[in-house]
């Protein structure tokens, strides 16, 4: 069993067995993805307080959540990397980076166009748009550190440090945000109690945050095994591929 | 379906612009992205298989 | 012990940085007023948080230099090196940032307040945020500091690095302060405290085994 987990820390043994999951990766997430599209946009109801601006729910929770989770992601493969010293868990680093980053900036562009709708203006200093913010200059951050320090493994050991530490700070930020919104918030945007959600929206969401997973995972794995043949150039397996 | 006419779809009860920019948006980010990677990836290929025939010639 | 008077000996030589972060913070604080408002009923609501940002920018600005010159001359791998704990190494180093650029600072306060029309009792509860907040500012710093000695980027890398980690302590300090000793916050922002007194500098010990093998 543990061999079998060690065998996918090979970039060689990774990168063969990976390419499948490409096609799978990618017909997924495009049928879900346009399946989620087409029943939030077409079919889900519209809102009663909120009309029919509420579906940019479809589009901005699912980026939300997976903006943390990607940071999440990063900072688990960077623990690994420190921890055992693998070379994949620093590619994997390096290569979920700027595409966390993208996703965070998605999801403030697309929780600023439902605020104007919703609040009047395009950007309100809510407790979730905030945490989101301060969520892309962490992104930003070890994107930063990684270019100004290069390619060496020392560069990528200092990037990952970082990374650990900001998802261990991540909890503080977020309760700390949450009590500054609670004590400065305006009587213009009390969030009122929704009654819960019925599946006709609820499931549409569900349905695009599985399908945003399936295209993160599809754009990571071609980003990476784009790295680790770049990192690997000169070995053999790599030169006896681009033979072919 | 949650709209009477094409026209009703299209202009989302007076949001049409905030909706549909969010969609197109998350369209641009996701298929942006999705190529971008793929093209780079391609285009060096191409460079290291140029790269290799020249210093083989 | 010896090292944390090495260090004090070698600031008190040298008070330039000191100067210069507390003519930094009086400076900005007076950009206010001139950008904004004299007003002071309406510079008033604003004072403890300009205070409380500019004492950050400071330790950011200060937290640059302080590891420079010992990683330019070897010191640096020498203290990583050495028998001394490397996490107390890096607890002092704090502790000097500490006080040749928040001390001077939190001296300051009350002249800052008075800049920008606080009364007297909001002045008291802005020195005990920053007297309780402060010490968490350089640890980040020095935090910062180690992960981006010894690379010759912008001076822009490090608040970029450490700016989101420092936005709890922003948060749990001006809010103390604001609230007149709200028992909250209080308690939160003395618990971050003794986390990052616990943490950080084992932290930053890690870093600096990975900034000296560059």
């Amino acid at each position: 069993m543990w061999r079998w987990f060690h065998q996918w820390g090979s970039p060689k043994f990774f990168y063969h067995r990976s390419g499948a999951l490409i096609p799978v990766l990618a017909l997924a997430s495009g049928l879900i993805l346009g399946a989620g599209v087409f029943w939030g946009l077409l079919i889900a109801p519209a809102d009663y307080q909120q009309g029919e601006s509420v579906r940019i729910m479809y589009v901005h929770v699912p980026a939300a959540i997976l903006a943390q989770s990607s940071y999440a992601m990063m900072a688990v493969m960077a623990l690994i990397s420190l921890i055992w010293r693998l070379k994949i868990a620093d590619a994997a680093v390096q290569t979920v980076a700027p595409i966390g980053a993208c996703i965070t900036l998605l999801a403030l562009a697309t929780g600023s166009l439902w605020g104007k709708p919703m609040w009047g203006t395009y950007w309100v200093w809510d407790a979730r748009l905030t945490s989101t913010l301060i969520l892309f200059f962490l992104f930003a951050g070890v994107l930063a550190l990684r270019n100004a320090a290069g390619q060496s493994q020392t560069a990528g050991r200092a990037a990952s440090v970082l990374a650990v530490i900001g998802l261990l700070n991540l909890p503080i930020i977020k309760y700390s945000v949450d009590w500054w919104f609670t004590l400065h918030q305006p009587a213009s945007f009390t969030l009122t109690d929704r009654p819960a959600m019925p599946f006709s929206m609820w499931g549409p969401l569900l349905m695009m945050v599985v399908g945003f997973y399936a295209w993160f995972f599809l754009a990571w794995l071609i980003r990476l095994r784009h790295e680790l043949v770049k990192r690997e150039r000169r070995s053999d397996w790599v030169q006896q591929m681009m033979k072919q | 379906m949650s709209f009477e006419t094409i026209t009703a779809f299209l202009a989302m009860g007076g949001y049409a612009t905030y909706v549909f920019a969010s969609y197109g948006l998350t369209a641009l980010t996701l298929g942006g992205l999705l190529l971008a990677e793929s093209r780079r990836h391609r285009a060096w290929l191409q460079r290291q298989g140029a790269r290799r025939r020249s210093e083989e010639a | 012990m010896m090292l944390l008077i090495r260090e004090l000996k070698i600031m008190l030589r040298s008070p330039a940085g000191a100067i210069q972060s507390l003519m930094f913070a009086v400076l900005v604080i007076a950009l206010f007023p001139l950008a904004i408002t004299p007003d002071p009923d309406q510079l008033e609501p604003l004072g403890i948080g300009l205070i409380w940002v500019v004492t950050l920018l400071s330790c950011l600005l200060a937290a640059d230099k302080s590891l420079a010159s010992d990683y330019a001359d070897g010191s640096l791998e020498q203290m990583v090196l050495s028998d001394y704990p490397l996490w107390w190494v890096c607890l002092v180093k704090s502790m000097a940032h500490w006080v040749s650029c928040a001390l001077p600072l939190l001296l300051m306060a009350p002249i800052l307040g008075g800049m920008l029309a606080m009364p007297l009792d909001r002045i008291g509860w802005l020195m005990a945020s920053l007297i309780l907040g402060s010490p968490i500012l350089s640890l980040f710093c020095i935090l910062g500091a180690m992960l981006t000695v010894g690379l010759n980027q912008s001076s822009a890398l490090l608040p970029i690095l450490i700016a989101p980690f420092l936005v709890p302590t922003l948060i749990l300090g001006t809010q103390w302060a604001t609230t007149g000793g709200e028992a909250f916050y209080g308690y939160m922002l003395a618990a971050l405290l003794c986390l990052s007194l616990v943490t950080l500098p084992f932290a930053t010990a890690v870093v600096a085994k990975i900034a000296v093998s560059r």
